[in-house]
């Protein structure tokens, strides 16, 4: 088989100190968005380039104290997916990781706190293949674990703002892989190989409720089984591996996410 | 993006109209896998048993029918070491009835148009496709409307697997893999319009996977039976599916390659 298409796309990481102020963090970003192939606009707001049928986003991030970094993103109509807020663990001493995940159509920050949880905020285009990428309209994407104002409410791999019928709303929108006989997640083939799957994602639209939009990028659903923050390798073709990190982000169906690092 | 290994297979689809024997299911068989497909008729007379083509690892199944009146027909199926996977019935109106034959290198599926169509399905399952140097055994496994003894099995979302190297048993149950996130329902309908589609893939009892049947793809909920579908299967390519009798989880749809 050949590489799937929503691994076939640019990616960075770089994972820096942030200290007890998310601002070193916020500097890192930038250049690695820019690294990315993102437009700084100025102002910690950062456009991603413009794909070969004109879709983009813009990231804006704020740091709202030492505390908090919040990012909203709009999709290229100008339209919000709802400003997210994650936070990092302030007590003196301490030091908390940024990881940073950038390409060209996606950026995902996560913040490793020092008790070995995370929070995250995220945006990014999905990949709609094997529908052409202009097929429909519903595929720019928010998240973060907290909504402004800092209550957790999107703590999870199932957790994306859309744009859906309407308004953008932050809500379960990944699909899971249950066994239906036992419930619970599939984790192994029976040869003992660990699966993953896609992050494949739904949105309401006008006419359809929970309508199947495309995948996120350069991200899969791996077990939660795994330790958060460990380095993965998995086969995204019959003889390509791809380093992944597991994100600490609470899991959801037995199942947490991991992102693409090599 | 390529076309998905599960849709890479040959096919055949034909539909036998007004059988009132099973006799012309055999016959049947006997064309599609035998005369224009790739199987082999061991017995040599047009009857069976029919061996499926022989992979690249030297694994196949075979199929044994037999007719039990006019109107029923029990298929045996055996992995490749002879261990017996399961011997479904069927049966036909002896008013007559439409019934499909779909089939491919390895697999057989079979449909009667009775008031409540019912369907039989064999197949070798295939495997992960994104699987590194561990490769799944190829589990070979069947489903369908009445148990061996005539009863109804109610069985379209699970089947009978077998693989000698794990259980030397037959009898195991699969599981149909359920892709709605817990008390959603989700749609496999594109903001598009298009209709979008997974693999028919299963489990065991347990959390580990077996494979997903060949040529087989699971559509949204509501569609009618019989009716065909054009979905894109690759950038570009488009491939021809028809509604089968299965029904899946959350009612969706289990639709056999067409064209």
């Amino acid at each position: 088989m050949a590489v799937p298409n929503y691994l076939g796309s640019s990616y960075r990481y770089l994972c820096t100190p942030t200290g007890v102020d998310v601002a070193a963090a916020l500097t890192a970003i930038g250049t690695e968005l820019v690294a990315s192939g993102w437009t700084d606009n100025t102002g910690n707001s950062y456009t991603s380039p413009v794909d070969a049928v004109g879709r983009f986003i813009t990231a804006n991030f704020l740091r709202e104290s030492a505390q908090t970094l919040s990012l909203e993103v709009f999709d290229q109509l100008g339209q919000s997916l709802l400003q997210r807020e994650a936070r990092i663990d302030v007590t003196a001493g301490v030091n908390n990781l940024a990881h940073i995940f950038t390409g060209q159509f996606h950026v995902h920050i996560e913040f490793q706190l020092p008790n070995g949880t995370g929070e995250f905020l995220c945006g990014g285009i999905l990949d709609l293949s094997p529908e052409a990428q202009d097929a429909h309209t519903k595929w720019a994407y928010g998240g973060g674990t907290r909504a402004n104002g800092g209550t957790v409410n999107g703590d999870g791999p199932h957790y994306l703002n859309m744009y859906g019928s309407g308004s953008a709303s932050n809500t379960t929108r990944i699909i899971q892989y249950e066994n239906s006989g036992i419930g619970g997640a599939l984790i192994y083939t029976k040869a003992g190989n660990y699966m993953f799957h896609p992050r494949e994602v739904f949105c309401t639209t006008a006419t359809v409720t929970m309508a199947y939009c495309g995948r996120t990028y350069q991200s899969v659903l791996v077990t939660a089984r795994f330790n958060s923050y460990s380095k993965i390798k998995i086969p995204i073709d019959g003889s390509t591996l791809g380093t992944f990190l597991v994100s600490g982000m609470t899991s959801r169906y037995g199942l947490t996410l991991a992102i693409r690092i090599a | 993006m390529a076309v998905p290994d599960f849709l890479s297979s040959a096919f055949r689809f034909t539909t036998l109209a007004a059988v009132t024997d099973v006799n012309t299911i055999i016959a049947g068989l006997n064309t599609e896998l035998v005369t224009n497909g790739t199987w082999t008729d061991t017995g040599g007379t047009g009857v069976g048993p029919f061996k499926s083509e022989v992979g690249v690892d030297g694994t196949f199944f075979t199929l044994t029918v037999a007719r039990l009146s006019a109107t029923e027909i029990q298929y045996t199926v055996n992995d490749w070491t002879g261990i017996l996977v399961y011997n479904p019935r069927q049966v036909i109106d002896a008013g007559g009835v439409n019934v499909i034959i779909a089939s491919g290198p390895d697999y057989v599926y079979v449909e009667s148009g009775t008031a409540t169509p019912t369907a039989f399905m064999c197949c070798r399952l295939r495997d992960w496709p994104e699987t590194p140097g561990n490769v799944n055994p190829n589990f070979v496994c069947t489903t369908g409307p009445l148990t061996a003894a005539g009863g109804a099995t109610n069985r379209y979302w699970n089947l009978w697997y077998s693989c000698p190297a794990q259980t030397r048993t037959y009898g195991a149950n699969g599981f149909i893999i359920n892709r709605d996130p817990y008390g959603v329902t989700t749609h496999l309908i594109s903001p598009s319009g298009a209709l979008i589609f997974t693999p028919f893939d299963f489990a065991d009892d347990s959390d580990f996977y077996l494979g997903r049947v060949p040529q087989v793809v699971i559509l949204d909920s509501g569609l009618a039976w019989g009716a065909e579908y054009t979905l894109t299967i690759d950038s570009g390519v488009t491939a021809v599916f028809q509604v089968c009798t299965f029904v899946s989880l959350s009612s969706r749809r289990i639709a056999i390659r067409k064209a």
